[in-house]
């Protein structure tokens, strides 16, 4: 039987930071033979919660990331990612 | 009066085996006492000396048998003598129920062949064969037997006309849960107790269960080539010096959170979740370049592969990317990470590694690092040193050049 090739994602991790909270997203890239994976390798990406949910093609991630991103979470991250701003200006 | 029964080993008592009771504390004169046999046999002694039994041509015996046989059946004496309370009756009976195929013997010796020779013992070798002398069974090694001519010779022993030898032949055994020696399917449970099973060959099990409290102990010897061995090398534990060898396939870790807990090399207190290695990984991620305020950077989508190894909490995370343009980036330059990094109170968990940009365009000569930024899921470039001494967050646009990082930080 041929070889093939697929790509799943077997992991998606929530991960508390601060006050908000990052999704970890890990795919498998597999190879199949006989319908069994003989190998593979890990691809992962994070998404941050003011990440583009339209840019998510992976059904099950998005449904997470909504699920998970509320506004009060999108709120914390903003006033983090602004808090890195003022602190490089001071920085300075 | 006191009274006790105890069944041949190997067999149900309700099958076969022998009725042996004991009456004391009686004080009248030829009492009925209830016993339970087969084969009309019973062996009866008072005070240790057997009474005289009902057999054919004892006209004058000590003890009547009556016909019924089984539970309920009993025997009367004869001795015509008052007991006293002290006296003890024993009495010792065969039993053999429905459904087995035991055939019991009274044999007379055979002619010509001495007393101690007895014929028409109807067996084949593999038959068990319990013989009895006087009511005591006798060992194996107390007699033989001859299958082919049906005899039976006692050795040892010169008889006289008033011993009384019974055997029993017990062919088809209808207990399932008896294995013959040669070997067979035993069903049901045994027990050992606390002793051992000692000259194993070979077991075949599907599992192996410990008592509640108590664990399962494999003893090894201590010299070399003492080992526990299992599925013929895949996993080998050495007798002398206790290493173990994972022969082939992999140790999995099956639960979220375990793995290999180095508490007593570690000097970390004991179950401390800072001593144990509970993760290891590598992979590759997907390096992208954000701006913090405004504007966009475009990578070339052959060269925007990082890898990443991960380490219990630790990542080690390296890319090499080129930068094919920039729309009015402005703000920090954010570079995507596989992990998000650890936050703690004095952002001690702030990493640095090492950063390469090709024919930088940099008349300052400025220094840069390239910094993760604690609690976030992205580094930036920092500048160590710029021409007035400060150090700062580079912003702005990157050059389309080749850029590349090397970083070690901890997961959050």
């Amino acid at each position: 039987m041929a070889l093939s090739k697929k790509t799943v994602t077997d992991k998606i991790e929530i991960v508390r930071v601060k006050d908000y909270y990052l999704l970890q997203v890990r795919e498998d890239k597999q190879i199949i033979e006989n319908g069994a994976r003989i190998s593979g390798s890990y691809n992962r990406y994070v998404l941050n919660p003011d990440h583009d949910v339209s840019n998510i093609t992976d059904d099950v991630v998005k449904e997470q990331f909504t699920a998970v991103m509320t506004n009060s979470v999108k709120e914390n991250y903003a006033k983090f990612l602004k808090e890195q701003v003022e602190e490089n200006k001071e920085g300075e | 009066m006191s009274m006790d029964t105890y069944g041949i080993i190997g067999f149900s008592i309700d099958n076969v085996g022998i009725d042996r009771r004991f009456y004391t504390g009686r004080t009248d004169t030829d009492p009925i006492l209830a016993v339970s046999y087969n084969e009309r046999r019973v062996d009866v002694y008072l005070n240790g000396i057997k009474l005289i039994g009902d057999h054919p041509g004892n006209s004058n015996h000590d003890y009547d048998i009556d016909a019924q046989t089984g539970q309920g059946s009993s025997i009367t004496l004869k001795t015509g003598i008052a007991l006293v309370a002290s006296d003890v009756i024993e009495c010792i009976g065969q039993v053999s129920l429905a459904g087995n195929t035991v055939t019991t013997y009274n044999p007379t010796p055979a002619s010509g062949g001495g007393w101690n020779v007895f014929a028409s013992i109807d067996h084949v070798a593999s038959d068990l064969v319990n013989v009895y002398m006087n009511g005591v069974l006798l060992d194996d090694s107390d007699y033989t037997l001859d299958a082919s001519a049906n005899t039976l010779t006692i050795g040892g022993a010169t008889l006289t006309a008033s011993d009384v030898i019974m055997v029993q032949v017990i062919g088809a055994l209808d207990n399932a849960n008896f294995v013959p020696v040669g070997g067979g399917t035993f069903i049901g449970n045994v027990s050992f107790g606390d002793n051992n099973i000692t000259n194993v060959g070979d077991i075949s099990l599907d599992t192996i269960s410990s008592d509640a409290g108590t664990s399962i102990g494999v003893t090894l010897g201590t010299d070399a080539g003492d080992d526990f061995n299992v599925g013929t090398g895949k996993l080998n534990v050495e007798g002398d010096n206790g290493n173990v060898t994972v022969g082939s396939g992999n140790i999995v870790i099956g639960t979220s959170g375990k793995g290999i807990d180095f508490t007593a090399t570690s000097g970390s207190g004991g179950g401390s979740s800072s001593a144990i290695l509970d993760d290891y990984e590598e992979g590759t991620f997907t390096q992208t370049v954000t701006s913090s305020t405004s504007g966009s950077t475009t990578l070339n989508s052959d060269y925007n592969t990082g890898s990443y190894t991960k380490i219990g909490r630790m990542v080690t995370a390296t890319c090499r990317m080129l930068i094919s343009s920039s729309s009015s980036p402005t703000g920090d330059i954010r570079f995507s990470l596989p992990f998000a990094c650890n936050s703690q109170s004095e952002n001690e968990s702030e990493c640095y590694g090492s950063l390469y940009w090709y024919q930088i365009n940099d008349s300052a000569k400025e220094q840069f690092v390239f910094q993760v930024v604690p609690g976030a899921s992205y580094g930036r470039i920092q500048k160590m040193d710029n021409a007035n001494g400060a150090s700062a967050t580079y912003t702005g646009a990157l050059e389309n050049q080749w850029y590349g990082y090397t970083v070690t930080y901890f997961t959050a």
